[in-house]
C-alpha cells in the first residue's frame, strides 16, 4: 500500500513550488488555503488497518463546498471569513473512505463565471496552456488537478464549471445526474441546476470520486438513490449509437477532431452513428440565465452581513452583483413572475426535447465548447463570455449526466468532448468515456 | 358597519422543527437560548432544507378538516424574502403567496367562513433591545388561519378564537402554552381596510380592535395602509402606507419537492382526529337530556365540557350540570379566570360533588370550599377534617375558658341577669374556630361554666 503521508508530501511540495496561495499570477494560484491538518491526518489513514476505498488518494475541494474548520470563501470577499462550522454530506462521505482533503481551491465568485477570472483571490492560471484562461468556475479544481497537485478535485457544476474547466485544463470532468449526488453543504448558485462533481486525470479515478459521493441524502429533500458499479466502467458496451449533436460550431477544427474521434471508434467497435438535432437548443442560454439570477439572487438573501461575513451587495464583484440585480428585478411583484415562470416553461420543452434525444440514441457527443479559450485578462463581452456554456446548458436544463474527456490539441491547446447520456446513466456514460481514453 | 378578519397565526404540536430533526422546544421556560439549532435551522451557507416534517403537514391537514376546509391535494413550497435580524435565510418557507396553494381552503367554523389555512416555518427570536437572537425558535412549524372579514366588534372575536383555540388545543393540535398571534384587517362602512400587524393575545386583540374602531369612526381611513398597535400605550400607530408595502418576491423553492397528498392520507387523519368539544357536547346534550340554557351556555365555553363529561360520570347530571355551568362558571368569572388559569384537579371537584350528593356537607359549605379554590384545588375530604364541626367537651371547654377571660364584661351581664349576653360569648368561641364549633354543646359548656 502506498503512504499517504508520502504522496500528500510529494504533491505538497509540488505546490510549494508552482502554486504560491493567493499568488503574483505567474504562478497557477489553484488552491486559497491548505489543510493545515493535513500530514496529521494522512498519518492516521496510514495508521488504520482496514482502509476505506479512498485511501491514499489526495483530494482538492471547490471552495464552495463546506469542509468543517476550513475556510470556503467562494473565492469572494463576501465570505472571506467564513470558516465552515460542518461538513457537505459528500465531505463526510469522503473522510468515511479515508480520502484525504489537502485544500481549497481557487474559482469564480460565487461560481459566477466560466473563465476563472472572477475570483475575488486573483485569476487561475491553465497549467496546459499558460496564458489562457483555465475555465470556470470551478477553475482551481481543474488547474490543480492537471498540474498534478492532488488526484482528484471536487468542483460544482450549475451551466459548464465542472466540463469547461476540466477541458481547458486537458482533464476529465464529470457533471453527474441532477439530485444523484447530495448538495447539503454546497454554497447556492441556481439550486435547480446545481450539481457536485468529480476532476480527475482518468475515467477510472474520477468514477471512483463519483461511487463514493453519489446516492440519497436525507439532508438534500431532493436527492435520489444513485449507485456507480466499477467494475462495469470497464466493460466495453456491445452495442452503442452515438448521436453526434448538430449544431453549428463556431470554430470547426474543434468539430472535425471530435468527429474524427468519433468515427475512429465506431469502426473499431462497430458501433452506429448519426446526427442528432435538438430543436430549440439555441434557447438554452437565454433560459438558463434567468433562472440563475432569481434563484441565485434568493440564496444571496441570507448573505446580508448580519451573520457571516459582509453584505453581499457591498462587498462582491460585478459578476456577482449583474446576477443579483437581475434575479431582483425579474422577481419584483409587478412582473407577476413573468419571466421566471416563462423560463421554467422552457426549460420543460428542453427537457422533454432531451429525453426524446435519448430515446434515439445512447449519448449525445459534442464539443465542450464551440471555441478555444481566451488570453487571461482579455477584455471580451459577456455575450461572448455566455458562448462558452452554449454547449453545456442544456444538460443542466434537463438534469443528466455529461463530462468532458481530453481528445486531442489545437494551437497546443487542450480540447474536450462532451458525453451526455441520460438521467441516471452514469455509469454509461463512464463506459463509454473508458472508449476514448 | 364594521367587517373584522383575521389571520391567526398558531404553533403547531410537533415533537421536531419543519425541515430539520432540531427539538422543537423554545422559549426561555422550555430551553436554554441556542441548544436546538443546527446548520439548516441557522441559515448556514450551503445548508438544504430535509423533506418537510410529516407530522406538521398532518396537523395542518387535521385543523383544516375540523374548520370544514377543502384539504388541496398538490402543494409546492414559497420562498418569501424579507430583510429582518431574525430571518437567517433571508426568506421564509411558507405554502403562501401569489404562485401557491394552500393546505387548505373555503371552511367555516363556528358561522365565520374560514378563506385559507397553510402551513409555514417560524423565524428566530430576536430582542431589539440586546441584539441577541435565539435560534430555538427558528424553523418550528407554525399554522396560519385567515378569516374571510365576517366579524361585526371584538367581542365576536375574542369568543370565537377562544372558541377556536380550546378546540384546537383540544385535539392537541396546537401548542396553546406557546400562544397566539394574530394580524387583524378592519374597515367601516365599507370604506379603506387598516391591517394591524402581529399582535400577542386575545386581551391586546380586544383592546386593539376598540381602539382602532373608535379610531377609524373619528378620523376615517383615507387609504388602505399597514398598522402596528403599542400595547403599552394603548393605541395603533402607522406602520407603512400602501405604497410602501412589502415585495416579497415570491418563488417556488427549488429545494423542495412537489408534496402529493393523497385521498387515502386525508382519510386516514380523519378517521384519528379525536372529536371536537363541540361534537361532544352535542352527544352529551343528548344523553343526559340537558336543558337547553345550560347547553348553549356550554356550547360558548368549549373548554368546560371535558371536566362536565368527567364529572358527569360519576355524579347525578343534574347536580353535575348545576355545579359545572352555575356554580364553577360564577366562580371563574368572579376572580375573572378561564378554567386553564386556575390549577382544578377534576378528582377534586368530583369528590366535592360526592360529598354534597351523601349530604355529607352542606351546598352552602360547599360553595365556600370551591370559592377558595381560585388559585389551585384541595382535596374536599382533607378540607373537611380541617373543617369538620368542633363538639369535643374538653376542646370546647378550653375555648370556653379563654372566652370568659377575655370578655370580663359579657360575663357580668349574664350573671346580673342579662341571659342573652351568652350569645356574645358563644359568637366569640365561633369566632376562634372559623364557625366550626357545634352550637348546642358550646352553649350547654358555657352554661356549665357560667354556673
Amino acid at each position: 500500500m502506498v503512504s499517504t503521508e508520502k504522496r500528500l508530501k510529494q504533491y505538497l511540495e509540488r505546490i510549494k513550488k508552482q502554486d504560491t496561495l493567493n499568488g503574483t499570477g505567474k504562478k497557477i494560484n489553484s488552491f486559497l488555503q491548505l489543510n493545515p491538518d493535513a500530514i496529521k491526518q494522512a498519518k492516521a489513514i496510514d495508521a488504520k488497518k482496514k482502509k476505506g476505498k479512498l485511501a491514499g488518494k489526495i483530494i482538492a475541494v471547490k471552495a464552495n463546498i463546506n469542509v468543517k474548520g476550513m475556510n470556503i470563501s467562494c473565492a469572494s470577499k463576501v465570505l472571506e471569513n467564513y470558516n465552515a462550522p460542518y461538513d457537505a454530506t459528500v465531505i463526510k462521505k469522503i473522510k468515511e473512505e479515508d480520502g484525504l482533503i489537502i485544500g481549497i481551491t481557487n474559482q469564480d465568485e460565487f461560481a459566477c463565471g466560466s473563465s476563472g477570472e472572477t475570483s475575488a483571490f486573483g485569476p487561475t492560471q491553465n497549467p496546459a496552456a499558460l496564458g489562457k484562461i483555465p475555465g470556470g468556475s470551478s477553475s482551481g479544481s481543474a488547474a490543480a488537478v492537471a498540474a498534478e497537485f492532488c488526484d482528484m478535485s471536487l468542483g460544482s457544476d450549475t451551466g459548464c464549471s465542472i466540463r469547461v474547466p476540466g477541458s481547458f485544463c486537458g482533464i476529465i470532468g464529470v457533471k453527474p445526474t441532477y439530485s444523484s449526488v447530495s448538495r447539503y453543504g454546497l454554497c447556492d448558485l441556481s439550486m435547480s441546476l446545481d450539481q457536485i462533481g468529480p476532476l480527475a486525470r482518468t475515467v477510472e479515478e474520477a468514477a471512483l470520486l463519483l461511487s463514493v459521493i453519489n446516492g440519497y441524502d436525507k439532508r438534500d429533500a431532493i436527492s435520489q438513490e444513485s449507485k456507480i458499479n466499477l467494475q462495469k466502467i470497464n466493460q466495453k458496451p456491445k452495442q452503442l449509437t452515438i448521436g453526434i449533436l448538430d449544431f453549428p460550431i463556431k470554430d470547426k477544427r474543434i468539430q472535425d477532431l471530435i468527429e474524427n474521434k468519433v468515427n475512429t471508434i465506431a469502426k473499431e467497435n462497430n458501433f452506429k452513428v448519426k446526427k442528432i438535432k435538438i430543436e430549440n437548443i439555441d434557447l438554452a442560454v437565454s433560459i438558463y440565465y434567468p433562472l440563475v439570477y432569481v434563484e441565485f439572487f434568493s440564496a444571496t438573501r441570507k448573505l446580508d452581513g448580519r451573520r457571516y461575513g459582509k453584505k453581499i451587495e457591498d462587498a462582491a464583484g460585478p459578476e456577482v452583483l449583474r446576477r443579483i440585480l437581475g434575479g431582483a428585478e425579474i422577481t419584483k411583484a409587478e412582473h407577476k413572475g413573468r419571466y421566471y415562470h416563462q423560463a421554467l416553461k422552457a426549460k420543460k420543452l428542453i427537457e422533454q426535447e432531451l429525453a426524446n434525444a435519448f430515446k434515439k440514441v445512447d449519448c449525445i457527443i459534442s464539443p465542450v465548447t464551440p471555441k478555444l479559450p481566451h488570453n487571461i485578462g482579455d477584455k471580451i463581452s459577456v455575450q461572448e463570455m455566455y458562448e462558452y456554456d452554449a454547449l453545456t446548458i442544456p444538460h443542466n436544463l434537463y438534469g443528466n449526466c455529461a463530462l468532458s474527456i481530453p481528445i486531442g490539441k489545437i494551437d497546443n491547446i487542450p480540447v474536450g468532448m462532451q458525453i451526455a447520456c441520460d438521467r441516471f446513466q452514469d455509469e454509461k456514460m463512464l463506459q463509454i468515456a473508458r472508449l476514448f481514453e | 358597519m364594521v367587517k373584522i378578519g383575521l389571520e391567526i397565526h398558531a404553533y403547531l404540536n410537533t415533537k421536531e422543527k419543519l425541515f430539520c430533526d432540531c427539538k422543537a422546544e423554545h422559549g426561555i421556560k422550555h430551553a436554554k437560548p441556542n441548544t436546538n439549532i443546527c446548520p439548516i435551522c441557522t441559515g448556514q451557507p450551503g445548508s438544504k432544507p430535509m423533506l418537510p416534517n410529516l407530522e406538521a403537514i398532518n396537523r395542518v391537514i387535521q385543523i383544516a378538516l375540523i374548520l370544514g376546509c377543502k384539504i388541496n391535494s398538490k402543494l409546492v413550497w414559497q420562498r418569501k424574502h424579507y430583510s429582518w435580524p431574525d430571518l437567517p435565510k433571508g426568506y421564509q418557507n411558507t405554502m403562501s403567496g401569489p404562485y401557491a396553494t394552500e393546505n387548505g381552503t373555503k371552511g367555516k367554523f363556528q358561522g365565520i367562513r374560514i378563506t385559507e389555512v397553510h402551513l409555514e416555518e417560524d423565524p428566530a427570536a430576536w430582542n431589539p433591545e440586546t441584539g441577541q437572537i435565539d435560534y430555538n425558535r427558528s424553523g418550528s412549524p407554525l399554522i396560519e388561519i385567515v378569516t374571510d372579514p365576517d366579524f361585526k366588534n371584538a367581542k365576536e372575536v375574542i369568543e370565537w378564537m377562544k372558541q377556536l383555540i380550546t378546540t384546537l388545543n383540544y385535539i392537541k393540535a396546537i401548542d396553546k402554552k406557546a400562544g397566539v398571534k394574530a394580524d387583524v384587517n378592519v374597515s367601516i362602512n365599507g370604506g379603506k381596510r387598516v391591517e394591524m400587524k402581529n399582535i400577542t393575545g386575545l386581551q391586546n386583540i380586544s383592546k386593539a380592535l376598540e381602539y382602532e374602531i373608535n379610531r377609524q369612526k373619528k378620523e376615517g381611513v383615507k387609504e388602505q395602509h399597514t398598522r402596528m398597535f403599542d400595547a403599552d400605550k394603548n393605541v395603533t400607530k402607522m406602520m407603512r402606507s400602501k405604497e410602501q408595502a412589502a415585495d416579497y418576491r415570491f418563488i417556488s423553492d427549488p429545494d423542495l419537492p412537489v408534496i402529493n397528498i393523497e385521498k387515502k392520507r386525508i382519510e386516514k387523519i380523519e378517521k384519528e382526529t379525536p372529536e371536537t368539544p363541540e361534537i361532544k357536547l352535542k352527544k352529551l346534550v343528548k344523553k343526559y337530556k340537558i336543558d337547553s340554557r345550560y347547553a348553549k351556555i356550554l356550547t360558548k365555553k368549549l373548554d368546560i365540557v371535558e371536566l362536565f363529561e368527567d364529572v358527569v360520570q360519576e355524579v347525578h347530571p343534574k347536580l353535575a350540570i348545576n355545579w359545572v355551568v352555575e356554580e364553577l362558571l360564577s366562580m371563574l368569572n368572579y376572580n375573572k379566570k378561564e378554567l386553564d388559569e386556575i390549577d382544578l384537579d377534576s378528582q377534586h371537584f368530583i369528590d366535592l360533588l360526592k360529598l354534597v350528593e351523601k349530604k355529607e356537607l352542606t351546598e352552602s359549605k360547599a360553595q365556600e370550599i370551591l370559592r377558595s379554590w381560585k388559585e389551585k384545588s384541595e382535596s374536599p375530604k382533607g378540607l373537611i377534617k380541617k373543617q369538620g364541626k368542633i363538639s369535643d367537651l374538653k376542646e370546647l371547654g378550653k375555648l370556653a375558658d379563654k372566652v370568659i377571660k377575655e370578655n370580663k364584661k359579657a360575663v357580668e351581664d349574664y350573671k346580673s341577669g342579662k341571659r342573652w349576653s351568652i350569645n356574645f360569648l358563644i359568637g366569640q368561641i365561633m369566632k376562634l374556630t372559623n364557625k366550626r364549633a357545634d352550637f348546642k354543646i358550646a352553649k350547654e359548656v358555657l352554661e356549665k361554666k357560667l354556673g
